[in-house]
């Protein structure tokens, strides 16, 4: 990634984390899943191979 | 001057209700603190629509009660939902607490903050305040302060308070009262105040925001409105949330396809698709209807984004109307779904109902549902592999300093999926609120995975 910039990014009054439940009652699975996909476009080869190393 | 800490619980109705509050103080002079070991004053502005809203809401009261006790706060202030509906009982049963703010007592927070005279607590109104005030009187304008507690590019505009409509299963109403809408003219005005301080997204709300102008004589009112937002110079996307069904209009559709700032996406609320749970919900309709009326949105609004929740559980519904729920969700294939277990809530209507459906029963229902639209989910975001779409783009993503965050038209905020970034021009610095085009690489279930192309 090349140079970024965060001016636009924090809000006025960043009220404290607990706020964000908001529609947790009903949304759907899944949040969060595409984390693993995108760090595999990251880093397509794995920093260290967890698995090889448990079955070595 | 005294320092304020302030947490906001519950939906974007009560996050602008928090914004206005938060506004009055600064504007007076007060130094509002998210950490709330720092503060001299505690605000919880609570939730009570459900019954988990509800427990969230008790317990933070009761953590923040601790904290007054072992900190540095000297006075804990409740405002909100819960106030309305256990008043008599919060001052009781939580004496460390020192003042109350009722949903329309929203300015009355500055004297909540510092009391004048002998007495600590407000005033208590009484209980039949709002069976007996035909229009409940607060709702903010464009001159009311706010202080934005969302990023700096997105913002919401509460369009109207209360709702006339008759669900049996809301409590809602009883707090915030009948439905009035904000003038035409304020609204427009704060939309064109946001834009001009960086605001690029605009979110309506509202309880009903489909029922916007009814009450000022206005015709297919919100259609109207947000053809005049779509001019707003500055505002990039605008979408409106909490549709009502049989009061989503050809003119509305219309005017939503017509004009490249308006997001191609409705949210609205189903709430079931059985045609006798729907009658004793008193909201009428069925999954036929709803058929229809998708088709239509669907015809009128190429590629637009849908999002529906409902309620599972209902008093009286059998297999048969869950079957049919599912069968309409089948068919519907919904890019967005929720789904709320039904909670009884002794001053709803269908508290009275009888035909109950054990806790066990709605759990299962809940799962089985979400089962099923996974694949449908899953098959909407695989549809846009290789697409290249606008993008917000928001900042590094809330998982990992490594990756940026962005969404599409299709996802409103906080409710709906995100887009993980992993690559940019090397030419063009990001920034975040700003917009650009991404290139979708990888579609889960909720979230997708892009590259962005170009950078504006």
């Amino acid at each position: 990634m090349v140079g970024y910039s965060l001016g636009s990014f924090q809000p006025t009054f960043k009220l404290p984390d607990r706020t964000k439940h908001l529609h947790e009652a009903c949304e759907m699975d899944g949040r969060g899943d595409a984390l693993e996909p995108a760090f595999q476009t990251l880093f397509p080869e794995p920093l260290v191979d967890w698995g090889a190393r448990i079955t070595s | 001057m005294k320092k304020v800490g302030f947490i906001s619980l519950g939906c974007p109705k009560n996050l602008v209700d928090s914004e206005v509050m938060m506004g009055l103080l600064q504007q007076n002079g007060y130094t509002l603190t998210p950490q709330a070991e720092e503060a001299d004053v505690l605000v919880v502005n609570t939730c009570s629509f459900i019954e988990s809203a509800r427990q969230e809401s008790i317990d933070t009261i009761i953590e923040m009660a601790e904290l007054k006790k072992s900190g540095k706060a000297q006075r804990l202030i409740v405002a909100g939902c819960m106030v309305e509906r256990y008043r008599a009982e919060i001052q009781s049963e939580i004496p460390e607490v020192d003042a109350l703010v009722g949903l329309n007592e929203l300015e009355r927070i500055l004297g909540a903050v510092t009391p004048r005279g002998s007495s600590p607590l407000l005033p208590v109104l009484p209980a039949d305040f709002f069976d007996s005030t035909p229009t409940a009187p607060y709702l903010y304008d464009h001159l009311t302060p706010r202080l934005l507690a969302t990023p700096k590019y997105s913002a919401y505009i509460k369009i109207a308070e209360g709702c006339d409509l008759p669900c049996t299963f809301c409590i809602i109403p009883t707090f915030r009262g009948k439905f009035r809408s904000r003038r035409f003219e304020s609204v427009i005005a704060e939309a064109e105040r946001l834009a001009a301080s960086g605001v690029r997204e605009i979110t309506l709300i509202g309880q009903t925001t489909t029922s916007y102008g009814e009450d000022l004589g206005l015709k297919d009112g919100l259609a109207q409105l947000l053809e005049r937002l779509a001019a707003v110079e500055g505002l990039s996307w605008v979408r409106t949330l909490y549709c009502y069904p049989n009061r989503v209009t050809p003119r509305l559709l219309e005017t939503i396809a017509a004009h490249p700032r308006l997001c191609k996406y409705i949210d609205m609320p189903l709430q079931h698709a059985s045609a006798a749970v729907l009658k004793r919900m008193k909201r009428g309709g069925s999954g036929d209807i709803f058929l229809k009326l998708l088709e239509r949105i669907r015809a009128t609004i190429p590629g637009v984004s849908l999002r529906t929740t409902f309620i599972v559980g209902f008093p009286g519904e059998t297999e048969s109307d869950f079957e049919t729920l599912c069968d309409f969700v089948r068919e519907a294939k919904f890019d967005w779904l929720g789904t709320f277990p039904y909670s009884d809530e002794d001053r709803s209507q269908s508290h009275q109902l009888d035909a109950k459906v054990p806790a066990a029963v709605i759990r299962q229902r809940q799962r089985t549902l979400m089962a099923l639209q996974k694949p449908i989910s899953r098959a909407r975001r695989r549809a846009m592999l290789g697409q290249r779409l606008p993008i917000l783009i928001e900042g590094p993503a809330t998982e990992s300093d490594l990756l940026w965050q962005g969404r599409l038209a299709s996802q409103a905020p906080d409710i709906d999926g995100k887009v993980l970034l992993t690559e940019f021009p090397d030419d063009q610095p990001l920034a975040a609120g700003s917009f650009g085009t991404v290139e979708i690489t990888g579609a889960q279930d909720y979230d997708l995975v892009g590259r962005v192309v170009e950078n504006s």
